[in-house]
């Protein structure tokens, strides 16, 4: 390298202005955006149907993909990252996964074909194996309406698709699948519950708008429904009606126990 | 003896300590005197530090431990003293094992490092501590494009997988050395950490975080200010840490405009302000947002985020806020994170995330 151009380099380096900002300022100026990122758009599911912006945009691709016929999981994992998400695809097949598995979620919206793992934790195939369609839940409760006019619907991150805000329910999802996540310094969970006694409720609550919870509590529905039928355990009635009423506590339970007697 | 208190802690169900004892402990913290009188005893060595005389250390063990053992039962207070005693020292035997193991282990990774930095660096042609900047780059496939884009001559480039270990939930510091990613940094920078450090070995005369212009590159961005708060604290004292701001759009145009035929901006309101300045319809340009390093060109990344006459950098300072912040916003305690980014405005839950400011622009009429 000639002289020349090294001095040239050397003066460019001097020249350059550069802005000087606190650490303090600028680290909580940056995790202050990540946070709330995570809260509002990652972690915690939105009540209205009860769905993560992952599992909404998945289902909302296979509303279009995979209704009936089942596709490969790449297929609606590849379509789903290029449209709406733009992140990885191992993320969003997990999360497709979870959709899928009957012990991981009460009422699965996704029916999988294929190895999709199991309750020991073996993994599941890779997503170019694996197919999967929506199942009835989702077909008849989740997307009766989202097509039909009364979704809001906004442009995705480079303003070239239409993705669904929310996707309006026929009842609250959110509610009868329970929900978890952990975002920033908040986080939420949600056990799931019964669709038949969630739906009891409902027709109770329409029909007298001012119902208390002891009017619905033991009578219409009898707490968290888990999907591998645990068993819930409580002292007392007054001891479930707490935690329903202050949206907080601890519930204990007793997995279903199979004793396999060794034949002599 | 040991056996006893083993037995005693087993009956009493004094929990709270789940490794195995050893003699050790118990022969640390408790002090018997047992007055015995033998004819003819035996010692050991030549120096007779003990008395070993079998006859007398059957009998010793067999009076002892039943007495010893009717003692704990009946003073349950004393009993519950000696016990705490024993695991505390017991505790401390571990965690000084620990301690030495963890030692060894890090000693022989700066060792390793010495003589060998990790094959993902690129280095520069000048090494010299006066001019040279190394890079840390997000993620491998904008390390690929900052490997392309960079001017070899001078800058350095260390892409880094992923989201980094918050060094500021670890302790003791030397532990994050275990961290192969970390591990990385701390060699290719050369000054090495705590007592070692020194600031003459700093190989690097710019040190820039070169993260994307995502949110998720807001995190690795202060996963890595965390990083050098804690393990090298004077190297961003002495302002030699940077942090690079890649553009948010680029709007490539038909007709020439100060010269260029693309131009870069960096927040929305330079976005703004340049299409109102030079009389051009926002609609009309196609304006790209960039998501990621990866998306760029090289011949993009030099221009925007790595050559010294264009690019944007953002010199980090120390000021007295500077650790507590970092330990409110990373540390352990999750009430004060959660206050901090909500509850002492409630202004997080309140501002617009980039998904909700689309939703406005739709639920305004256009609906499909």
């Amino acid at each position: 390298m000639s002289e020349s151009k090294v001095i040239k380099k050397l003066e460019s380096l001097i020249d350059e202005k550069i802005k000087e900002e606190s650490v303090s300022k600028i680290s909580s100026k940056l995790f202050f955006n990540y946070s709330r990122m995570v809260v509002k758009e990652r972690a915690i599911p939105e009540v209205a149907d009860g769905l993560k912006v992952v599992h909404r945009r998945i289902i909302f691709v296979m509303s279009k993909l995979a209704t009936h016929d089942f596709k490969k999981s790449a297929r609606i994992v590849g379509e789903t990252m290029g449209k709406f998400h733009p992140h990885g695809d191992l993320s969003i097949y997990q999360s497709l996964i979870r959709l899928a598995r009957p012990f991981s979620i009460r009422y699965p919206l996704i029916i999988g074909q294929g190895n999709f793992g199991s309750l020991d934790g073996d993994n599941p195939a890779a997503m170019r194996y694996t197919e999967a369609r929506l199942s009835k839940i989702s077909t008849n409760f989740f997307l009766s309406f989202l097509h039909s006019g009364c979704a809001d619907f906004i442009s995705n991150y480079d303003n070239n698709e239409f993705e669904p805000y929310q996707i309006p329910t026929l009842f609250p999802f959110l509610l009868v699948n329970g929900a978890s996540g952990i975002g920033v310094g908040v986080r939420s969970f949600l056990p799931s519950h019964n669709l038949g006694e969630i739906v009891q409720t409902l027709i109770h609550v329409l029909d007298n708008p001012a119902a208390t919870l002891d009017e619905i509590l033991g009578k219409k529905f009898f707490g968290p429904d888990l999907p591998l039928r645990g068993k819930i355990l409580f002292e007392n009635l007054e001891s479930l009606k707490k935690i329903y009423s202050e949206g907080r506590g601890i519930l204990n339970v007793l997995a279903p126990i199979n004793i396999e007697k060794k034949k002599s | 003896m040991l056996s006893v208190i083993n037995r005693y802690i087993n009956e009493a169900k004094l929990l709270g300590f789940k490794e195995k004892l050893t003699f050790s402990d118990v022969k640390q913290s408790l002090v018997l005197v047992v007055s015995v009188l033998v004819s003819s005893p035996q010692f050991e060595g030549q120096t007779k530090r003990r008395v070993r005389s079998v006859v007398a250390s059957k009998m010793i063990t067999k009076f002892f431990n039943s007495a010893l053992e009717s003692y704990l039962l009946k003073n349950s207070l004393q009993a519950g003293k000696i016990v705490d005693i024993i695991f505390s020292q017991a505790r401390r035997r571990i965690s000084i094992l620990e301690l030495k193991d963890l030692q060894s282990k890090v000693s022989s990774t700066l060792k390793m490092d010495i003589f060998q930095l990790p094959g993902k660096l690129a280095s520069a042609t000048i090494k010299s501590p006066l001019v040279s900047e190394l890079f840390i780059v997000e993620g491998d496939s904008a390390g690929g494009t900052a490997k392309m884009a960079r001017d070899r001559s001078f800058q350095a480039v260390l892409p880094i997988r992923g989201k980094i270990l918050n060094c500021e939930r670890v302790f003791p510091k030397s532990k994050t050395l275990l961290n192969k990613e970390i591990s990385d940094v701390v060699s290719v920078i050369g000054t090495g950490i705590a007592e070692k450090f020194s600031m003459e070995k700093l190989r690097y005369n710019k040190i820039i975080i070169l993260a994307d212009a995502d949110l998720d590159g807001d995190h690795i961005k202060v996963l890595l200010i965390t990083l050098f708060m804690n393990l090298f604290p004077e190297i961003v004292k002495q302002k030699k840490l940077f942090v690079s701001f890649p553009p948010l759009y680029s709007v490539p145009l038909k007709k020439k405009v100060d010269g260029r035929r693309v131009h870069f901006f960096f927040s929305d309101q330079e976005l703004e302000e340049f299409f109102q300045k030079n009389d051009l319809i926002r609609s009309k340009a196609s304006i790209r947002r960039f998501k990621g390093l990866g998306e760029m060109n090289p011949e993009q990344l030099r221009q925007t985020a790595m050559s010294p006459a264009t690019r944007r950098l953002v010199c980090l300072t120390v000021d007295d806020k500077a650790f507590a912040t970092l330990a409110n916003l990373m540390g352990k305690n999750i009430e004060t994170r959660r206050s901090y980014s909500f509850g002492n405005s409630g202004i997080a839950l309140e501002t617009e995330t980039e998904f909700e400011k689309r939703s406005e622009s739709v639920k305004q009429g256009e609906r499909i």
